[in-house]
């Protein structure tokens, strides 16, 4: 390797300039496709942005929901809009409630409220929607194994308002998959996750068929370290598994498809970044088309909701954040994302303030107003060098797909722990880059400015007070309410489980009769059991 | 007492934090660096630590956060270690930790506390210098 040399993030070689001839390896009539137009890989829409911007999905979520509805309320104030001018409200569930435990579970304390908000019934979804129009809104719902059950409180929600099931839209990320080997929680064992969650998917599709039901969240693999390649391999890879799964219980591969979002990651290199969304899009068509044989192309269209990196953040010099991140939101527009969280620069210390929160947004708001990018639909399109790099990448993430199949497929890809680790080894060789100085992180590894450091500034943190209000709450609803009727709920969801039926009506149902999530959790992990994590540290040297 | 030749580390995540890439990364550093280094994953009870620390007759346990309930769960793991007689192990705390937590975790016996940036070798250093100084003070009473 020469000084000379250069690399992608992820380690394509590249050479000082392109030309016409680095992606000619085709015929002229298949690329570069029309955006809007199958392969889709420059877009989904034909008029890009034109008919509407991004949807600003930023995430929140902390302490008790009327505090969390309070930050969505200010969020909104700010500009935050959703789906043509809809609001928006992007929910992150606090650790227990990720975990599938309530807040008076002796696993969750000190955990309560810290890091999203604290939901355990239906009585907490009440209080975070307060004043928000179901019936108008671009809900988020973040949470995976736990997702089904979050996404039965919003329907049952919805019920008591007297709310159509049909007019809610939104995401519910449910995706255990991705989870088992990123943000983890205490699973069910892989292939009951996958029922469950095909369970949910089935259901919304016919009750709220403008929900998208299942996320692939690539853009956790990305924190977990993963490179770029592995972020889109690995998670069409799972895709491919979630569209099996939902043909399982009878679903067509184009219904599947079409609640299906992703998440991807804009971080540190910015053309690789953008040319993996575009790699992405091909990929994911040609695997509806030509292996699933879905009749209706549209449903090919895969649906980006794009995150600026937070492990791009450093704790270090927190200002500089700013600059990273209003970089990543033109990649993300470039790469013709659907939505966008835009990070807040002192996410690396905590939850961010409201100012911080306020830059985000607004930042957004630049790029789409002050930068011309909305104008045209794919302004990257064509150039030699994006065109040949897409080419490369879709080539090695399909060699990264290959070898997912290889193994036995993605339920053998989790039980054996092959993600976790792959991607363990590229966070290790990378950071070893960043050590040896090869790689730099301003006002980390260089430039850094030792007086003006403020790493472990207390920016933000949830009242102590919160997590004994929260667990005054659930005692006195388990306390209050009609015995009967709950266990008749609880009974009815471990006998769907256990005859294999379908168990989103029996969460709803459950929901209505104040039965909390953690006992829903417990309820189906009596029937199903609990998968077992294995440690997993770098093996390579 | 003699230095032990090589040492032997635990490595935690306590509660429902799964953010376990710098604990990964640390764990592979200190491997490097000539140390053995047991691993626990993620989901740990504080008994459960206590426990493997007993067995595999550590001589440091590391405690790595994010989320926020540092103090009371590293509280809770020091608590523990004395249950099981092994008060002597010297407990570390990496992650996002606070500057304002900083002073409460050395308050309740904490011997090192490291934050982001913290090159891995700083970190093995420190962990040979403080299982140097345990290792000299006078054994304690289980």
């Amino acid at each position: 390797m020469s000084d000379n040399d250069r690399f992608t993030a992820s380690g394509i070689a590249l050479k000082p300039y392109y030309t016409r001839e680095d992606f000619a390896e085709t015929t002229e009539a298949q690329r570069p496709a029309m955006p809007g137009k199958p392969d889709y890989s420059r877009g989904i829409f034909e008029q890009g942005y034109r008919s509407a911007p991004w949807i600003e999905s930023f995430a929140c979520g902390y302490s008790l929901p009327e505090e969390t509805n309070k930050r969505a309320k200010f969020l909104a104030r700010t500009g935050q809009k959703g789906f043509q001018g809809r609001a928006s409200i992007n929910l992150v569930f606090d650790r227990p409630t990720f975990c599938g435990l309530d807040s008076d579970h002796p696993l969750a304390e000190s955990e309560v409220g810290n890091i999203g908000v604290i939901i355990d019934s239906l009585d907490d979804m009440e209080r975070l929607f307060k004043d928000f129009p179901l019936d108008n809104l671009n809900v988020g719902l973040i949470v995976d194994r736990s997702g089904p059950f979050i996404m039965a409180m919003y329907i049952a929600l919805a019920d008591r308002h007297g709310i159509p099931r049909d007019k809610l839209r939104g995401i519910v990320t449910n995706n255990p998959l991705t989870d088992m080997f990123c943000s983890k929680t205490p699973m069910f064992p892989a292939q009951a996750s996958m029922r469950l969650m095909a369970d949910c998917i089935a259901f919304c599709a016919q009750e709220t068929p403008k929900f998208n039901t299942c996320r692939i969240n690539a853009y956790n693999t990305r924190e977990l370290g993963a490179n770029a390649i592995q972020e889109v391999g690995f998670n069409l890879a799972i895709a491919r598994a979630v569209v099996k799964e939902g043909v399982k219980l009878g679903m067509t591969p184009d219904d599947v498809a079409r609640r299906i979002n992703y998440q991807f990651s804009q971080g540190p290199d910015f053309f690789e970044d953008i040319c993996k969304v575009r790699a992405a899009r091909r990929i994911w068509t040609r695997i509806l088309i030509d292996e699933f044989g879905i009749k209706d192309h549209t449903a090919a269209r895969l649906k980006i909701h794009s995150q600026t990196a937070g492990s791009s953040l450093t704790a270090q010099e927190p200002l500089n954040n700013i600059a990273r991140i209003a970089i990543q939101v033109v990649q993300a527009a470039l790469s013709g994302t659907q939505s966008m969280h835009v990070d807040a620069y002192d996410e690396a210390l905590g939850i961010p303030t409201e100012e911080s929160v306020r830059v985000a947004v607004k930042t957004s708001k630049i790029v789409m107003h002050e930068t011309g990018i909305c104008n045209v639909a794919d302004p990257l399109g064509g150039s030699y060098y994006v065109e040949a790099l897409t080419d490369e990448i879709e080539r090695r993430c399909v060699e990264v797909m290959d070898e997912v199949e290889r193994l036995g497929g993605v339920a053998v890809a989790l039980d054996t722990g092959y993600f976790e680790q792959e991607i363990a080894n590229t966070s290790y060789l990378e950071n070893r880059e960043y050590e040896s100085g090869r790689k730099i992180k301003v006002g980390v590894n260089a430039y850094r400015e030792e007086s003006s450091s403020s790493f472990g500034e207390v920016v933000f943190r949830p009242d102590d007070a919160v997590s004994a209000i929260a667990v005054k709450r659930v005692k006195q609803l388990r306390a209050q309410r009609d015995q009967k009727a709950a266990q008749a709920c609880i009974e009815a969801i471990k006998q769907a489980v256990r005859n294999n039926e379908p168990v989103m009506p029996r969460y709803v149902e459950a929901a209505k009769a104040n039965v909390t999530m953690g006992e829903m959790v417990s309820a189906v992990e009596s029937v199903v059991g609990r998968f077992q994590y294995m440690p997993i540290i770098p093996n390579v040297a | 007492m003699q230095e032990k030749p090589i040492i032997r580390v635990l490595l935690a995540k306590p509660g429902l934090c799964t953010h376990e890439t710098g604990v990964k990364l640390l764990a592979a550093g200190l491997r490097d660096s000539g140390m053995e280094v047991i691993y626990t994953g993620v989901f740990q009870e504080k008994d459960n630590i206590a426990r493997v620390a007993l067995q595999e007759d550590v001589d440091v346990v590391g405690l790595s956060y994010l989320n926020g309930g540092h103090v009371a769960l590293t509280k809770g793991v020091i608590g523990a270690l004395q249950e099981v007689g092994r008060g002597d192990i010297p407990v570390i705390v990496g992650g996002i930790i606070p500057k304002a937590d900083v002073e409460p975790l050395h308050a309740i016996g904490v011997a090192g506390v490291y934050g982001p940036g913290t090159a891995i070798p700083d970190i093995a250093e420190d962990i040979r210098r403080i299982v140097k100084e345990a290792s000299a003070a006078p054994a304690l009473a289980p």
